[in-house]
């Protein structure tokens, strides 16, 4: 699989992306060159320069340091967000797909209801009632979106189960819980993988949409897309302000998808596509 | 066919239910009280006055007690009146929900127009020139922040270029209009936000459509109609594309949330309207009865979008309600 990975040179790329964009992240205060949230009154609105790579925005601060640290945040949510979203998926999913009947039946109607929902109209309600903070935000991504993961791991669950394998660890004296845990799970676990990844990319993307609302992440702390939103209002004059948070947003995301892509591919041989 | 859709549609009401019951345990569940901004965080409010308040909209009961009231006036489409205007609840969504539908309509036909081609050409020509073109736009497109894009769009073709208006729905002048003018008018404005509700959508559907337009081209049928002399054309779009569209169908059906979502989004950046900024208005405001209207409105849209797509799956695949008859 690693041999088949390194061929794909779209999924090298992008790789290559989140691994930079995790460096950001990780080492935020050796890259960023200043402080994110020092105001600096004498320097505002700067074009982009030596001094400032990315300009200056209407307090004076670096834009470029505050991508940087903003990306701690995103990045965060986006795997917390979908960490959890996974934990309730899996948990939902093996327990419909391993006892089946009227269990299986109601949680999956559950999932249907949940996928009816408009969801970033709950997102945006239950944020706005329980007042907006980056846990919060990650807990409602996170049990907005792990119904797709529920549908897959049933599906897999439903097959694996009648596998020998499975009647043997049975017979062997195993217990349901055992059996779902150390069993069904771990080989389950790769169209979830897929989701995981492209799951990000939405994450870091509602994210985004609620900073930009003035819902989501609060000043001032950066996050890239209240970044973003402090740059709507001098768009006219100052272009620097919308367009380095919005490029590295899209490039991030851009980067999980094709990852996720990549990873399907591989997993998934019926889809496989020759290239 | 008719039992099918009355089968289908009777199954919808238990969705309709679970999602406002879910949508009003979550929202009434929540720390805080609506009343909290005009009384306890308001000095000159007396303790009672605001017991009274509470009584006033029922707040003081329990949550389940709450949501049996609140649905038994539902069943009289009765979604209640606003705490912030003591207007009717109905009546302020009706103002705001047809500008929210044409643009989620138009949106939707626009991405079912593009969408289809764009993924039938680019599976039939796979890995050419034109198919790699289509991936980057699709990918690039999918991740995208509408909103940035929106911002861009607005500024390039609204501000430096001065093609298209970048707020609201008609130009102050538009009393004086006639007819004609008064369509174009709101066309010009609707560009903008119609092109952007549908880009994300359409990257999507395009995809979709290709990799479903792959998998039937090695199909064992397709050999067949090409050996016996069919022509391309009519191979491609007679015989592969009827049953490549059927997973599509799905596909569209599972977006009209994320269309009614979006539009919160572009309704409040190009100043619209519309249903999704009453909502964000109502959330704003802890408006709990805008809010569950809102709530319960958006859930039927999409309880008619998948309906509709599930119809149309049948049309289009009659072994789904024939199947369907049989479990019965």
């Amino acid at each position: 699989m690693i041999r088949e990975f390194s061929k794909n040179k779209t999924a090298i790329v992008a790789l290559a992306i989140i691994i930079a964009m995790l460096a950001f992240a990780l080492f935020a205060g050796f890259i960023a060159p200043y402080d994110p949230t020092h105001i600096d009154t004498k320097n505002i609105l700067t074009r982009p320069s030596s001094a400032h790579i990315f300009g200056t925005d209407t307090l004076g601060r670096d834009i470029f340091s505050r991508i940087v640290y903003g990306s701690r945040i995103s990045l965060s949510i986006g795997f917390i967000a979908v960490g959890i979203a996974i934990i309730i998926g899996i948990f939902f999913g093996s327990i419909a797909g391993y006892y089946g009947g009227r269990v299986d039946s109601i949680l999956m109607r559950f999932v249907d209801v949940m996928l009816c929902f408009p969801t970033f109209f709950l997102i945006l309600a239950v944020i706005a009632v329980m007042e907006p903070s980056i846990f919060n935000i990650m807990i409602v991504i996170g049990a907005t979106g792990w119904m797709s993961v529920a549908r897959l791991v049933r599906a897999e669950v439903l097959s694996l189960k009648e596998r020998d394998y499975v009647t043997c660890a049975r017979v062997m004296g195993a217990g349901d819980l055992w059996i779902i845990v150390r069993h069904l799970i771990p080989n389950a676990l790769a169209p979830v993988l897929v989701s995981a990844t492209l799951g990000i990319g939405g994450a870091i993307l509602v994210e985004s949409a609620l900073s930009f609302l003035g819902i989501g992440v609060q000043p001032p702390t950066p996050s890239w897309g209240n970044i973003l939103m402090d740059g709507k209002s001098t768009l006219g004059v100052a272009w620097w302000l919308t367009i380095f948070p919005g490029v590295f947003i899209t490039l991030t995301v851009l980067a999980y998808n094709l990852l996720g892509e990549a990873l399907r591919d591989m997993l998934e041989p019926r889809l496989k596509e020759r290239r | 066919m008719l039992g099918y859709t009355a089968r289908r549609l009777a199954g919808l009401v238990p969705v309709f239910l679970g999602i406002t019951l879910v949508s009003f345990f979550v929202i009434h569940l929540a720390p805080g009280k609506p009343t909290d901004i005009q009384t306890s965080l308001n000095p000159k409010v007396s303790y009672e006055a605001r017991l009274r308040l509470e009584k006033l909209y029922g707040l003081d009961k329990p949550v389940y007690v709450q949501y049996f009231h609140w649905l038994k006036t539902v069943s009289t489409f009765d979604f209640g009146r606003s705490y912030v205007d003591n207007r009717p609840v109905s009546r302020k969504i009706a103002e705001r929900i047809p500008v929210t539908i044409l643009i989620n309509s138009l949106a939707l036909i626009l991405i079912l127009a593009i969408g289809i081609p764009l993924g039938v050409l680019s599976a039939v020509k796979r890995n050419s020139l034109w198919d790699r073109f289509t991936t980057v736009f699709v990918f690039v497109g999918f991740s995208t922040p509408e909103f940035w894009l929106a911002l861009l769009l607005m500024s390039l073709f609204g501000i430096s270029l001065g093609w298209l208006p970048i707020s609201g729905i008609k130009s102050l002048d538009f009393e004086y209009f006639g007819f004609f003018e008064k369509i174009f008018d709101i066309a010009k404005h609707l560009v903008l936000p119609v092109a952007i509700s549908a880009l994300g959508g359409l990257a999507g559907i395009s995809r979709y459509m290709r990799s479903s337009m792959i998998e039937v081209i090695q199909q064992d049928f397709i050999r067949t109609a090409r050996a016996k002399g069919l022509s391309e054309p009519v191979v491609i779009y007679k015989h592969a594309l009827k049953n490549a569209i059927l997973p599509v169908i799905t596909l569209v059906g599972l977006s009209v949330p994320a269309l009614i979502g979006g539009s919160v989004i572009f309704e409040s950046i190009f100043a619209i309207p519309g249903m999704g900024r009453l909502f964000y208005e109502s959330v704003m405001s802890r408006d709990y009865p805008t809010i569950m209207g809102v709530l319960s409105i958006g859930a039927i849209l999409t309880l008619i979008g998948n309906l509709l797509a599930d119809i149309a799956y049948s049309y289009a695949d009659p072994r789904i309600s024939m199947a369907d008859k049989k479990e019965v």
